[in-house]
């Protein structure tokens, strides 16, 4: 049984259309551009995620306040994020890195909170026996705890952000993987569409297994097995 | 010196301490024995300035105080040498100073091939050894160890018993050191003091007649046996209730 190249294109044609991509210079336009939003927004929330979460993590106060409305964040779908940045920043790369940022915080503030809360309070009663100073409790204690709860998290996040980046661009970009996969769409080029996913499974390959796992061997060597 | 004055400790209504007072002059080695859960930990926790009393008065004279905890409390992201210096780091030594002070301890503590290991790395004696010579790195005049010995065999116990005595010795540190085992405590201590089951009480205090190094097999055992025979003594460890509970021994 043969099914029609729009409907399931082979992997040959799958390879023939990606072969094409890179020839036109499409692919990598594509990547670098996708890598561009993803690599800002995630950034963005990175550094926001463990900065509240940080603050959270020492004040109690602090964290009754702002969980809950990072909570509600989480639960709003990432597809109602497109629809209120395209309102609030129109079409581009702004929607885009938006909602990457908004849909992966939340992931990231709470594994912050989390390594804060769970440092072993043995071991800050063995610091506070030294007098140790605060910025020394961070810097030796806490910093290092939390990079072994961080890069989990950050794995998680970063398989959001590939899926939110294309779907975004999808909707509200005129570059990008996602972009590209639409006008593959309208054109019924089905062939094109495979080879676009092909590219996004091994973006988030690389990312996991290329870049954040030789990461987490460098920053918690510890950790190696 | 340290003077620990009718020191009471209520825990949730539960009163664990009730009037302990101690003296301890600089050089000295004082053990803290008794049965467990009797509140030996509290006690020495106290004399720390961890927790306050509920009454009593902590004087603690000693410029510098050092803490071994019951389990090492080492930082696990951090190698041996970083453990040992982590007290220097704290009150603000330089690099160059800490790492010359980590590998003159780990030298004296026999850690030098760990020097670049993680903790998980270290058997249960040398992760202690790092707990002690982390300790030591702060150059104290006062060392309070909460049952070091913990969780080693007997051959390691004897090492590690050997290489505390001569690091107190060589650098003539007051100590105060917590052990539910008397033979420890006679080879250990210049004065133990024996505390009842919570609400603890001090009812015996054993004062050595020879120095730590002269210590034989015999003359600790004996000691043990002496000790172990006094009323208050056997009472405080529930001796004298054995012969109820025979059935474990029996058929």
């Amino acid at each position: 049984m043969q099914y029609s190249k729009v409907v399931l294109p082979s992997p040959i044609e799958t390879g023939a259309a990606l072969a094409r991509l890179l020839t036109t210079g499409k692919l990598l336009s594509a990547i670098l551009t996708t890598s561009f939003h993803l690599l800002s927004a995630f950034t963005l929330a990175v550094l926001m995620g463990v900065i509240f979460g940080i603050i959270a993590g020492i004040q109690s106060e602090f964290e009754k306040t702002i969980a809950p409305i990072i909570s509600a964040l989480q639960g709003i779908p990432p597809i109602a994020w497109i629809v209120l940045a395209l309102l609030w920043f129109g079409s581009g790369s702004a929607t885009t890195i938006f909602t990457i940022m908004v849909a992966t915080l939340p992931i990231i503030f709470f594994s912050t909170v989390e390594g804060m809360s769970s440092l072993p309070r043995s071991l800050l009663e063995m610091a506070r026996l030294f007098s140790t100073p605060t910025s020394l409790l961070l810097k030796d204690l806490y910093f290092p705890h939390l990079l072994s709860y961080l890069f989990p998290s950050c794995a998680a996040g970063l398989g959001i952000a590939w899926r939110v980046a294309v779907m975004s661009e999808l909707l509200s970009s005129e570059a990008g993987i996602g972009a590209e996969l639409n006008l593959a769409r309208i054109n019924l080029d089905t062939d094109e569409v495979m080879a676009w996913i092909a590219v996004t499974i091994a973006l988030i390959w690389v990312s996991q297994y290329l870049i954040l796992r030789p990461l987490r061997h460098l920053l918690t060597p510890w950790q190696r097995i | 010196m340290l003077i620990l004055d009718r020191i009471s400790y209520q825990y949730k209504h539960r009163s664990i301490l009730e009037g302990i007072s101690i003296t301890l002059a600089p050089g000295q080695i004082l053990c803290l024995s008794g049965p467990s859960g009797c509140g030996k930990t509290t006690l020495l926790r106290i004399a720390a300035g961890l927790i306050a009393p509920s009454q009593g008065v902590v004087k603690n004279k000693f410029t510098c105080t050092g803490y071994v905890f019951q389990e090492p409390r080492l930082l696990p992201w951090q190698t041996t040498q970083e453990n040992l210096a982590f007290g220097l780091k704290a009150k603000g030594v330089a690099k160059k100073e800490r790492d010359c002070a980590s590998k003159q301890l780990a030298q004296q503590l026999g850690l030098e091939q760990a020097l670049d290991l993680y903790p998980d790395r270290l058997s249960g004696g040398m992760q202690q050894r790092v707990a002690l010579g982390r300790a030591l790195a702060i150059n104290p005049d006062f060392l309070l160890l909460d049952e070091p010995f913990n969780g080693l065999d007997v051959g390691r116990r004897r090492e590690f018993q050997l290489m505390l005595l001569q690091l107190l010795g060589e650098r003539n540190l007051a100590a105060c050191i917590v052990s539910h085992d008397l033979a420890e405590a006679v080879r250990l201590g210049d004065r133990i003091l024996v505390m009842s089951p919570a609400p603890s009480r001090i009812v015996y205090q054993w004062q050595s007649l020879l120095p730590p190094a002269t210590r034989d097999e015999v003359y600790i055992y004996r000691e043990v046996a002496q000790i172990l025979a006094l009323s208050e003594v056997s009472r405080c460890f529930n001796l004298n209730n054995n012969s109820s509970h025979p059935n474990f021994m029996r058929s």
